[in-house]
């Protein structure tokens, strides 16, 4: 035998089949070990945690979670985690309903108003709503709050799988039978479970992960009290207990994903003909629709930008932060760009690894990185800072790389889920194709795969520098000495209870954040929706 | 255009041989259609020839050279081959014009393509985007970019296999119209062998991994070298017979044979006596006339499948004529109807293979 056909790529042959990889001849062994490092990165704070918690020892640990603490904050945590998630489930699912399959008068405005609030953090929603009026607070608070600030997140994927589903299994159904409202809920809304699953999971792993907002509006769950016993008290062990747990929590969530995706295995029979499903007569409803969404955008949207608004004008011009909020706003950006490039490349290899080379090991690497959902920023905060001041000997204790490095890791799926979604947009028969007309790999690189697969590289982009530029809670605990962000500049404000100075800066995180928010929304919309879900 | 020469060429993915040897010749300017049932290795053996996958043994050779061997590799991008995958794989980023300028040195990139788009009858539509042309079009598309590059051979991945059935009679005239005006070699690989038969110059059968037979058309369809190509080019009855001299004993008559010259080429045991064999006899070889006539046998008729200008009848021959079901073309006017009792002639010399 001559020729050198290892194991391996005679395996991978086979199960690729007529896919056949073109960029073979790249040793995948490059590849594999790029993205080892990438997940070993991404493994880092989980093991860090679990180090933190042996330093305690786990009788000490053990007597912490088992306290009446505990029992109240899993309390607070789950009963807000099912009441805003079925809200939101509610919320979205008809708002995506109303917008995708019914006569109502201007959708295409309405499909832009109605994910707006994506863009604004939760925290600042919280300050809206809490600054404005005391009674907004605890758990009816917490409730209110964090389905505005959330219920994009379920209106995206359902109005996704609306705009792609088959809309002859509609028309089958009534000429089986059943009547409209039955065709509605064992259809419509059949066709979208999947859709609607995943978005409720995200919408819980979302409130797991919170601490902004619950701290302004004084309610009190498993990330309040682990800043609080971390950043306030020094008590490592406690804070450990309790991430622990909180970790836990995550992953119970996470494991729901499965069942999400059983059941959401939308099909289309035939060729994927482009046919509009016939809209829904509103008629006497109109009205009410209209009303509804009004009310939504107003309550979700109109409330923080007007609180926003309204405290700079009632501060009048005394306090002009022009500089700092300048300064702060340039630290956002740069941290943010940083961290945006530096996860979309990460992002890359892992990607490649899974689809190109389709062999189960790969693809349960893949799929394993989607678990740093599980951990919040605070949990992945709290283990880089503490490993690095205590066993590291303070490299990188406090610094910009090390805060770039956190957002990474935290973001990390995010990106994953667009690369990944873009690579399947780039088969590799057109590789195969551009090389059997003469072009060199570098070349086929340049004028096939880069062009193909760039606009969800700058969807990776833009969906982490924006979750970077919102994001409050690991930057409050690695932020460098002496620097600002404007979500941690915003935070001082606000704690102080400076609304007049907190606002601008909230003000400048909406605006900041709305241009990449816009760019997603045109990517999401032009992707065909079973390469964007389908993970 | 050049003769491509496949000799011995293996691979297996693990454990599972997909190619065992094969052996084909295509002569230049020639079209080979390879067919075989799926699974059987054609999409394989294409990426092999285009040169994404290596072989594990044998050697391609294009114009006597060889591109891929035991020393020898060509990359994919220096082979000349243009290659026409599936569902044409036209670049959804970059408009007709840009696709089939693709492969064009950079100069000639913005203005080259006009010739070969006049040629597939799509001049006009340059600026289009891939998602803005019909399934057919794509496909005429797709065969332009592989020309522009004057390519030494041309390789057809079951191109008509996503374009539905009017669609696909048209479009198959129009490549092979296409193709014939760029005189090029070509090997298309399809599961049709209705394609094969009506398109191919040559058509060469892929089964388990070996080509068990490349022939012209009319050979392959009268002279199938055995029972397996026989059904799967066209509609065959094999019945039991009894090889005399150059007549075979069957349930329906004492028939003439054709290709003894075939097996006795072959140094068979030469006819020492009467010795069993299987017959071929395609579906119009035999003729349908009223029951008891002059016909050898009769049988009765079990289902007529009406095709327009043909009806396919299945007809169960008698018990005294052994009860077996045979399968008759008859013209599309000819009236038929289950139930009925009829005779069956046989009206043409047949093949028969040694049982």
């Amino acid at each position: 035998m001559a020729r050198p056909v290892t194991a391996g790529q005679a395996e991978r042959s086979a199960t690729v089949g007529r896919m056949a990889p073109a960029l073979r001849a790249q040793a995948p062994w490059r590849l594999l070990a790029i993205s080892l490092a990438v997940a070993l990165v991404l493994v880092l704070p989980l093991a860090f945690l679990l180090l933190q918690a042996s330093d305690a020892g786990a009788g000490t640990i053990a007597h912490l979670i088992f306290r009446s603490l505990t029992a109240t904050l899993l309390w607070n945590t789950v009963r807000l985690i099912v009441v805003v998630t079925l809200l939101c489930a509610i919320i979205g699912t008809v708002t995506a309903w109303l917008i995708e399959r019914t006569s109502l008068p201007g959708r295409r405005f309405w499909a832009v108003l109605v994910v707006v609030p994506l863009a604004i953090p939760d925290f600042v929603v919280s300050f809206g709503w809490a600054s404005l009026s005391t009674s907004v607070q605890g758990f009816r608070g917490a409730v209110l709050v964090m389905t505005l600030a959330v219920y994009p997140l379920v209106y995206l994927p359902v109005a996704a799988s609306f705009r792609n589903a088959d809309p002859g299994q509609e028309e089958v159904a009534r000429s089986l039978g059943a009547g409209r409202l039955a065709t509605f809920w064992r259809i419509t809304i059949g066709q979208a479970r999947g859709a609607i699953l995943g978005g409720c999971l995200l919408v819980a792993l979302v409130i797991l992960a919170e601490y902004g907002a619950f701290e302004i509006l004084g309610y009190q769950t498993f990330t309040t009290e682990i800043f609080t016993e971390f950043g306030i008290s020094f008590n490592v062990p406690a804070a450990s207990a309790l991430s622990l747990v909180l970790v836990l929590l995550g992953l119970i969530v996470l494991s729901g994903e499965g069942l999400a995706r059983g059941r959401g295995r939308v099909s289309r029979s035939g060729p994927l003909a482009q046919r509009i499903a016939e809209r829904q007569r509103l008629g006497a409803w109109t009205p009410v629709a209209l009303a509804g969404l009004g009310l939504l955008v107003g309550l979700a949207l109109g409330v923080p930008v007007g609180a926003a608004v309204y405290w700079i004008l009632e501060s009048g011009r005394g306090y002009l932060t022009g500089v700092s909020l300048l300064d702060a706003g340039w630290h956002t950006a740069l941290y943010s760009g940083i961290a945006a490039a530096l996860t979309t490349l990460m992002a890359l290899p892992v990607a490649l690894l899974a689809l190109r080379h389709s062999k189960r090991a790969y693809q349960l690497l893949e799929r394993g990185t989607y678990l740093v959902l599980a951990m919040p920023g605070l949990v992945i905060a709290l283990a880089l800072s503490y490993f690095t001041e205590r066993d590291a000997n303070g490299f990188l204790y406090q610094s910009a790389p090390l805060l770039i490095i956190a957002y990474a890791i935290l973001f990390f799926p995010l990106a994953l889920v667009c690369v990944r979604a873009s690579l399947a947009q780039a088969p590799p028969d057109l590789e195969a194709v551009a090389r059997s007309l003469g072009q060199r790999r570098l070349a086929v690189l340049g004028r096939v795969t880069l062009p193909l697969i760039g606009p969800g590289l700058a969807a990776g982009f833009c969906l982490v520098f924006l979750s970077a530029v919102t994001e409050l809670t690991a930057t409050l605990i690695l932020i460098p000495t002496g620097v600002q962000t404007l979500s941690t500049q915003f935070w001082a404000y606000e704690q102080n209870l400076a609304y007049g100075q907190a606002a601008p800066f909230a003000l400048a995180i909406i605006v900041i954040a709305a241009v990449p928010s816009y760019v997603l929304g045109r990517f999401f919309d032009r992707l065909p929706s079973r390469a964007a879900f389908a993970r | 255009m050049s003769e491509l020469q496949i000799t011995d060429l293996h691979k297996s993915y693990g454990a599972h041989p997909v190619l065992a040897g094969v052996e084909l010749t295509v002569p230049a300017g020639s079209l080979t259609a390879i067919v075989g049932p799926s699974g059987s290795g054609k999409t394989t053996l294409l990426r092999l020839l285009a040169g994404f996958q290596r072989p594990d043994r044998g050697t391609i050779a294009i114009a006597g050279r060889t591109i891929d061997g035991e020393r020898e590799f060509v990359p994919a991008e220096r082979r000349r081959i243009g290659y026409v995958p599936q569902e044409g794989a036209l670049f959804p980023h970059l408009t007709v014009q840009a696709n089939v300028a693709f492969g064009l040195p950079r100069a000639r990139r913005r203005n080259g393509a006009g010739d070969l788009l006049e040629m597939v009858g799509l001049a006009g539509l340059e600026r289009r985007y891939p998602h803005q042309l019909s399934g057919g079009q794509q496909q005429r598309v797709a065969l332009a970019r592989a020309l522009a590059v004057d390519p030494q051979i041309v390789l057809l991945d079951e191109p008509f296999a996503s374009l539905d059935a009017h669609l696909r009679a048209s479009v198959r005239e129009d490549v092979n119209t296409i193709l014939d005006k760029a005189d090029a070699t070509t090997v298309l690989v399809t599961h049709d062998q209705d394609e094969a038969l009506s398109l191919a110059d040559r058509v060469a059968v892929l089964r388990d991994g070996r080509i068990v037979q490349c022939a012209t058309p009319s050979d392959l369809y009268t002279r199938p070298v055995d029972q397996e190509v026989a059904r799967f080019i066209g509609k065959a009855n094999v019945i039991d017979g009894v090889l005399d001299g150059d007549h075979v004993q069957t349930q329906l008559g004492n028939l003439p044979v054709t290709g003894q010259e075939l097996r006795s080429s072959r140094k068979r045991p030469s006819s020492t006596g009467p010795r069993p064999v299987s017959v071929l006899i395609r579906p119009e070889q035999i003729e349908l006339g009223s029951a008891g006539e002059e016909s050898a046998a009769t049988g009765r008729i079990v289902r007529a499948g009406y095709h327009g200008h043909e009806s396919l009848v299945d007809v169960r021959l008698g018990p005294e004529h052994g009860g077996q079901l045979l399968v008759v073309r008859v013209p599309g006017g000819t009236h038929v109807s289950p139930g009925e009792r009829v005779g069956l002639t046989v009206c043409d010399a047949v093949l028969t293979w040694p049982a």
